[in-house]
């Protein structure tokens, strides 16, 4: 299970000769607990890079190692193009967001905001003109008198924010900055924090457990189990094309169909699930190894993928099913349905919906099959 | 000030240092660890070793040129005197009796401070009742020397009153002792029964008494177990501190009731071969008062764990 | 609800009144126009308060005690504080033996490790005296100290260092900057803590002084040999001060949120 991700940032430093953030074969022991399993990575300038996965998976611990808080028993943490592995965490040019949030309640927001510059040894005046600039920046340039219990959550978060960026740091480390927020001031941060992100051009790594943060705000994906990266790539990719049984299963819903190849060429592949066989295109494979024939594979059909009735077009597998259950979610509706042995989740909307224990015909289009080859 | 700071760090050597400490956690952990253990070493340790020591030798200062020999006769000497021997006894009797009375008395002002007082109140209650312990000691008995002498303010306000037609000795005796005792006491029963109160949840009474309980053994059943962790703490922390008062019973009791804190002191003060003495004393109530303590929570803690194991 | 004994309201408020009537009664003889303590009052007067203020060896003791209460709550502040870092660091087993060896002292009587204070600090060539009385208050009041340092840090988020050091703070900047000014209404409040400790101590100020008494040592020799209201007069006056002090202490405390 060794994948070649360690440059698997290829294609994002391809348009610059030094990444941001560059991780090479990082390792960390806590007794026999492995919190990163050689983990390597590289950052371009300016990409929204979230590292994903479920709690103690190591991707807290990753963000802390390279501000400095986690000394790495193995391996090289470069920032710009300098290996930093070593450096004290005060002269890192990193700067970290805080889940929670860590305002220093005894400061105001400018004095907050400008903590950063003044350590930098910076005249008084710079140090305001800087911290004004970057509470106009958060849209929130009349609160520097206050103290951070006079401020609601969205504002600290904010403050932190500008805290973080104040300094210019060559890249922003964000450790779950949204969770202590409600969902709707959240999905308000999330595009804020985008937005603020594209303005500035800053490299961000941001740490989340939850799946759609990760794919509505993020440029690259690393989703992550067990100290190691399981798959870096586009979210669009990790969503269609997950490189692991986990990446499907942990991002979004999926029916995981085990199923044996037949024939595999260049340009098409043939597996067969449950008797029948399914052609699909080349691109369904979402491993590097060329698969062999008789090889035991998983196909991933996301639920959205699965069509209730209507006519599937050429190429489309189609079953008969009967809906043994329904669960009515406004916009859209949740199906499990019965085809033979297997237990399909369908999602479709009310419109196109069957009742419960009726017997339909669905089908699903090639092109939305992705094929996980795993030891 | 943080502003030198951030200057000294262009000094190299200021650089090299803090860097250098804060890359190296173990090293900075002893240095910052060591001043503490240095000075509990100095401070509570050492003179509690050097106490032993005297303890065992038979003569303490030594005169000049002579040799420490070492015996046992002074801790041989508490067992043969009775004079020393009631004393103890007085002191841990009565000790004992004061934190059973001190819980009686305190259980209901702090079930009524937690529970029963409006909320809003309760800290401003609790403040007003801590009020007198800030003042010492000595000023606390002589008020209390006003309130209960022959000619002091009950004895004036009762004959005034015509409920007495002589004074009654309240003064140099079990009564003023007591009295005064409970006073000083009273506030290290308070606040550990107090904290442990407080964390009841109310609507356990509620179920109770909907389960049809009554006060009395809502009480029995349901406050005094879940407020079990507080009456320990009070009642250790009430008997160490009754079981060495030195100035309250010379202050406020009679004649009769010497206890051994002052028996040490007195030893002390008398010239001659007195520090051997006193300090044997000395090791004797502190490894006695800890080893009562230590068996009544041991006897406690015991009962309670067959108690919930059942 | 529980019905609301009316006992307990009854028996409460009688506690207080336990509490109070005895310094009530004493501030009340400071004011009787006699030379003999008794009760009830006739005549009424306030030459006491101001003769007692007026008064050499009260001023003298009152002095001391004051000196004493300064210095020994420096040196406990000195050794308590720097003290309570390393705990808080610590987790579990070891922290709960560390606490333990800290606090243990506490619990001691007091006589006896007054006198083996006393014995030591002979020993080493400090004699009974001011110094000598301040560090016996100070050995006393560094528990409560680290205590009181403990509560407030554990109240402290670690990410509070972190993202100090993170925006380029030192060590020694992160402790200038953010760990003691989060710290310091639990500084002021163990401040005023140890100075009323200090001075309300007897018992190490008896055995560790020397011919300048503290005050409560000063009244407890006076005690022994009959009174008169004056006495009663310069109690009231420190009761009042001490209380004052107190109530300050404890408004300060509870507005900044901090535990006792």
């Amino acid at each position: 299970m060794n994948r070649p991700y360690a440059l698997g940032g290829l294609q994002m430093s391809a348009t610059g000769p030094t990444p941001a953030i560059e991780i090479r074969g990082l390792t960390k022991r806590y007794g026999g607990h492995v919190a990163l399993d050689d983990v390597s990575l590289a950052v371009d300038t300016g990409l929204f890079v979230t590292l994903l996965g479920p709690s103690g998976c190591g991707k807290s611990t990753l963000l802390r190692a390279i501000a400095g808080f986690v000394t790495p028993d193995r391996g090289s943490v470069r920032v710009a193009g300098r290996d930093i592995t070593a450096e004290v965490p005060h002269r890192r040019p990193v700067s970290m967001v805080f889940q929670d949030y860590a305002l220093f309640p005894h400061m105001t927001v400018m004095g907050n905001v400008g903590f950063g510059c003044e350590m930098q040894g910076m005249s008084r005046a710079a140090v305001e003109r800087r911290s004004a600039e970057m509470l106009s920046l958060i849209r929130l340039p009349d609160i520097g008198d206050r103290r951070p219990d006079q401020l609601s959550g969205g504002q600290r978060q904010r403050v932190a924010l500008a805290r973080a960026l104040a300094p210019d740091p060559v890249s922003l480390l964000l450790d779950e900055p949204l969770g202590a927020l409600d969902l709707k001031l959240r999905l308000e941060m999330q595009r804020e924090l985008k937005s603020i992100q594209r303005r500035t051009g800053k490299t961000f790594i941001f740490v989340t457990h939850d799946q759609d943060e990760a794919l509505s705000m993020s440029d690259m994906v690393a989703v992550m189990r067990a100290g190691r990266i399981e798959q870096l790539d586009t979210p669009d990719r990790v969503y269609a094309r997950p490189a692991t049984t986990f990446v499907a299963g942990f991002v979004g819903a999926a029916n995981m169909l085990p199923a044996t190849v037949v024939n595999s060429d260049g340009r098409q592949i043939v597996i067969e699930i449950a008797g029948d066989s399914w052609t699909l295109p080349a691109a369904a494979a979402t491993s590097a190894g060329r698969l062999r024939p008789g090889q035991a594979v998983t196909a991933v059909v996301r639920p959205e993928a699965i069509r209730i009735g209507g006519t599937p077009p050429p190429g489309a597998f189609s079953w008969r099913a009967s809906v043994i259950e329904r669960t009515f979610f406004g916009g859209r509706v949740h199906l499990r349905l019965q085809a033979g042995e297997t237990v399909l989740v369908a999602e479709a909307r009310p419109r196109e919906c069957a009742e419960i224990s009726e017997t339909v015909a669905i089908h699903c289009e090639g092109e939305d099959v992705a094929v996980i080859a795993e030891e | 000030m943080a502003s030198i700071l951030v200057r000294a760090r262009e000094f190299q050597p200021y650089r090299a240092v803090v860097d250098g400490l804060s890359a190296r956690p173990g090293l900075r952990l002893a240095l910052v660890a060591a001043v503490p253990l240095l000075w509990i070493l100095v401070a509570n340790v050492a003179p509690l070793v050097q106490m032993v020591g005297i303890s065992l030798q038979d003569r303490y200062p030594l005169p000049p040129g002579s040799e420490p020999s070492w015996t046992l006769r002074h801790y041989a000497a508490f067992f043969e005197r009775p004079l020393y021997l009631n004393a103890f006894l007085r002191s841990f009797v009565f000790a004992t009796l004061m934190t059973a009375l001190t819980l009686a008395v305190m259980f209901p002002v702090a079930y009524y401070l937690s529970k029963v007082a409006p909320p809003n109140w309760r800290i401003r209650l609790l403040l007003l009742v801590v009020a007198p312990f800030w003042v010492s000691e000595i000023v606390r008995s002589f008020a209390w020397i006003l309130m209960l002498a022959n000619n002091g303010a009950i004895n004036s306000f009762l004959e005034a009153a015509g409920v007495l037609e002589r004074p009654v000795e309240l003064l140099y005796n079990g009564i003023s002792l007591t009295v005064g005792v409970l006073y000083l006491a009273s506030l290290y029963m308070l606040l550990p029964l107090y904290a442990a109160i407080e964390k009841i949840d109310s609507r356990l009474l509620e179920a109770a008494a909907d389960l049809g309980a009554g006060p009395a053994r809502r009480f029995w059943r349901i406050v005094l177990p879940l407020s079990r962790d507080g009456i320990v703490a009070g009642c250790t922390l009430v008997f160490l501190l009754v079981v060495g008062l030195y100035a309250m019973p010379q202050l406020l009791g009679g004649p009769g009731d010497t206890m051994f804190a002052a028996t040490i002191g007195q030893v002390f003060g008398r010239a001659g071969d007195s520090w051997p003495l006193g300090s044997a004393f000395s090791i004797i109530l502190i490894a006695a008062a800890l080893a009562y303590v230590g068996l009544f929570l041991a006897l406690f803690w015991r009962g309670s764990r067959e108690r919930s194991a059942s | 609800m529980t019905r609301r004994p009316p006992f307990l309201a009854l028996w409460f408020w009688l506690f207080v009144a336990y509490l109070f009537a005895p310094l009530v009664v004493m501030a009340a003889m400071g004011f009787r126009d006699s030379n003999f303590v008794a009760f009830p009052i006739e005549k009424w007067t306030t030459r006491w308060y101001a003769d007692v203020l007026t008064d050499r060896e009260y001023r003298g003791s009152l002095w001391i005690s004051v000196q004493v209460a300064v210095y020994s709550t420096l040196l406990a502040m000195a050794v308590g504080v720097p003290m309570a870092f390393p705990v808080a660091r610590l987790r579990g087993t070891l922290r709960a033996v560390a606490v333990a060896v800290i606090v243990l002292p506490a619990f001691l009587p007091v006589v006896v490790s007054s006198i083996a204070l006393r014995m030591f600090l002979g020993r080493i060539g400090l004699e009974p005296g001011v110094a000598a009385i301040a560090f016996g208050h100070a050995v006393g009041s560094v528990p409560f100290v680290v205590v009181m340092m403990l509560t407030r840090l554990n109240a402290m988020s670690p990410s509070l260092t972190e993202a100090a050091r993170n925006l380029g703070a030192d060590d020694l900047v992160v402790l200038a900057r953010v760990v003691l000014p989060f710290m310091a209404p639990a500084l002021f409040g163990a401040f005023l803590f140890c100075i009323l400790l200090s001075f309300e101590d007897f018992m190490r100020s008896f055995f560790l002084g020397g011919f300048d008494p503290t005050f409560p040592v000063l009244l407890f020799a006076k005690l022994r040999f009959g009174f008169n209201p004056g006495l009663a007069a310069i109690s009231s006056l420190v009761l009042v001060a001490t209380l004052f002090v107190a109530f300050y202490a404890e408004r300060f405390m509870r507005r900044r949120g901090v535990e006792r």
